[in-house]
């Protein structure tokens, strides 16, 4: 019982010393400027670039990455070269900032976009953690409770995780606000459609309730997600309804985006995100005509009465639109050698494996072909 | 104050020491005279030299996106010099809980390239396998049943390159699975055909487990 006034009484030692006003940064010229404190926040997070970049993580896109880039240098002109956008390789619904300036968005997120002005608010909300240099102010506070800090390392969790863990899975509510309204202030700057802003976090709040997601989100959880849309519509209102989506730019720059992520959602059996995603004929005609190949293999995953003739119906259109998307064949093939049509299952199949002589399941669909053929001749 | 925080701590060290008990954990030296592991689920024969794991109450703890759960399987594992330099498992695991991380299961009818899909989704949702990549998916056939063998390379979290090998299959009795994990350089290579003798040797068991 007197340990706790003890660990009490030291915190409140260690915390004596309150933290000096951050000025946050306002061009590229203020970098060479920071404290040395800020340089070893800089150091750490070089190291975790360069662990991503010898990682298989990073999505490898130049033209994409470019694009988004350049959507972060219209928002941010003066720090263009210091902010670094990349692409995370990952389906997950979250965008982090680091103390050096490097934003990654992940490629879920990405693709769940409508248009550039949802990017907008994106980035502009993760780069202002950046500006007003929201890893150091998070990591002082972190200081200022050494108790926990003291307590959290015996657990085993060192101090640098708590600074990668709010990097990534979000800053304090008074951090993430501040975010928000200089992230929107840089929007309206920038010329983006003000309203966009509230779409995107109810569009990608509306995902996460129908998948039930537990998984790191950009929005954080439920009640601040809330909070922050009401403060985005408070923020909206103020503002004329007028700026640009960028939608056709952002539906040709994403393209490739979209469809690598839908492959990689279904190599991940994240089938629910992809039928969410696709089943909604308006953002279906978003995609590449391979899109709906994806929409017939997420059916079938789930398996649902009905979903049998809605994956054919979506493989017969994949068919249509991309006639050399060789995994349309294999697909449709597949679901007629269980309803034991041997004959159309086996020209689907033939058809698959001379569009991909060299696919690297190859030598499964050449041993359903050659059973359909014995099962043919007998 | 003090007795009673140490009776305390007594009653505690007592639970933990039952607790303990309920889970007998077995490691053996591979014999000539128990080199065959028979179990209700299958038989397969051990490499002598190598030290197995057998748990009487087999059980997997597994992570998923929405927390831990535990499953229970019929398994057996071997090592010849410690699980992180070389792990031999073979399991069956209850149809329903043939892919435990991404909560489905394997049922009657589904193909060997469908079972091999989701048992790559299975370990890409393992949280400390990192940059998994795909080497080889191919048919396999197991015991007479139709399966897959599935060879992926992937790190661990301090960034060792490892290779696992799988062989799998289902059937109605449940959902196989015959596995070699072993760092890529020096290991992998050198157990590979150790593992492949058992494959060779592995049966299904007579009564369901």
């Amino acid at each position: 019982m007197k340990t706790a006034p003890l660990i009490l009484g030291l915190a409140l030692a260690l915390s004596g010393c309150a933290s000096a006003p951050v000025a946050p940064l306002s061009s590229t010229a203020d970098v060479g400027t920071i404290s040395p404190a800020e340089k070893r926040l800089w150091t750490e997070a070089m190291e975790f670039d360069d662990a991503m970049a010898r990682s298989d993580r990073l999505y490898d896109d130049p033209a994409a990455t470019q694009y988004v880039q350049s959507v972060m240098d219209r928002l941010y002109p003066e720090l263009r070269g210091t902010v670094r956008v990349r692409i995370v390789k990952s389906p997950h619904l979250n965008a982090f900032a680091l103390p050096n300036g490097s934003i990654y968005i992940h490629l879920g997120l990405l693709a769940r976009l409508e248009n550039e002005a949802q990017l907008a608010t994106v980035l502009g909300h993760e780069a202002a953690h950046f500006t007003h240099k929201h890893g150091l102010r998070q990591r002082e506070t972190v200081k200022s409770a050494s108790a926990f800090a003291t307590v959290t390392s015996v657990i085993g969790i060192p101090l640098i995780d708590v600074l990668a863990t709010s990097s990534i899975y979000g800053y304090s509510r008074d951090l993430e606000r501040e975010a928000d309204q200089i992230g929107f202030e840089r929007l309206v700057k920038a010329g983006y459609a003000p309203s966009e802003s509230v779409k995107s976090f109810e569009l990608l709040a509306a995902e996460s309730k129908a998948l039930d997601l537990k998984e790191p989100f950009f929005f954080s959880t439920h009640p601040r997600m809330q909070e922050r849309i009401e403060t985005y519509q408070e923020l909206v209102a103020k503002q004329p309804a007028t700026g640009r989506t960028g939608r056709i730019e952002f539906l040709a720059a994403t393209r490739g985006v979209r469809l690598a992520n839908l492959e990689t959602d279904l190599s991940m059996d994240r089938y629910k995100s992809i039928i969410l995603a696709l089943e909604d004929h308006s953002r279906l005609a978003e995609y590449p005509p391979e899109a709906s190949y994806y929409l017939g293999e997420a059916l079938r995953k789930r398996g649902a009465q009905g979903d049998e003739s809605q994956a054919e119906k979506a493989y017969r259109d994949a068919i249509g639109k991309a006639p050399s998307f060789a995994p349309s064949y294999r697909a449709l093939g597949m679901l007629y050698m269980k309803r034991r049509d041997g004959t159309r299952a086996q020209n689907l199949l033939g058809k698959y494996l001379q569009l991909a002589p060299n696919a690297p399941d190859r030598d499964y669909v050449l041993q359903y072909y050659a059973e359909l053929k014995r099962e043919g001749k007998r | 104050m003090r007795n009673q925080i140490m009776r305390c701590a007594s009653l505690l060290a007592v639970v933990a020491v039952a607790m303990a008990g309920c889970v007998p954990v077995v490691w053996q030296r591979v014999e000539a005279n128990n080199r065959i592991e028979q179990n209700r689920a299958f038989t397969v024969e051990l490499p002598e030299g190598w030290m197995r794991y057998a748990p009487v109450n087999g059980s997997l703890n597994v992570s998923t996106n929405k927390g831990e759960h535990v499953v229970k399987v019929t398994r057996v594992m071997i090592t010849r010099d410690g699980p992180n330099l070389q792990r031999i498992n073979v399991m069956r695991l209850d149809s329903k809980d043939a892919f435990p991380r991404i909560e489905r299961g394997y049922s009657d009818g589904m193909l060997p390239s469908e079972a091999a899909e989701l048992y790559i989704a299975d370990i890409k949702a393992t949280s400390t396998l990192e940059n998994l990549t795909v080497l080889k998916n191919a048919p396999y056939s197991i015991a007479g049943k139709q399966g897959f063998e599935v060879h992926v390379k992937y790190k661990t979290e301090k960034g060792l390159a490892y290779e696992r090998l799988t062989y799998g299959f289902g059937d109605a009795g449940g959902f196989y699975l015959l596995s070699l994990d072993a760092p890529s350089v020096y290991f992998f290579p050198l157990h590979r055909e150790a593992f492949n003798r058992m494959v060779t040797s592995f049966r299904l068991g007579t009564t369901k487990a």
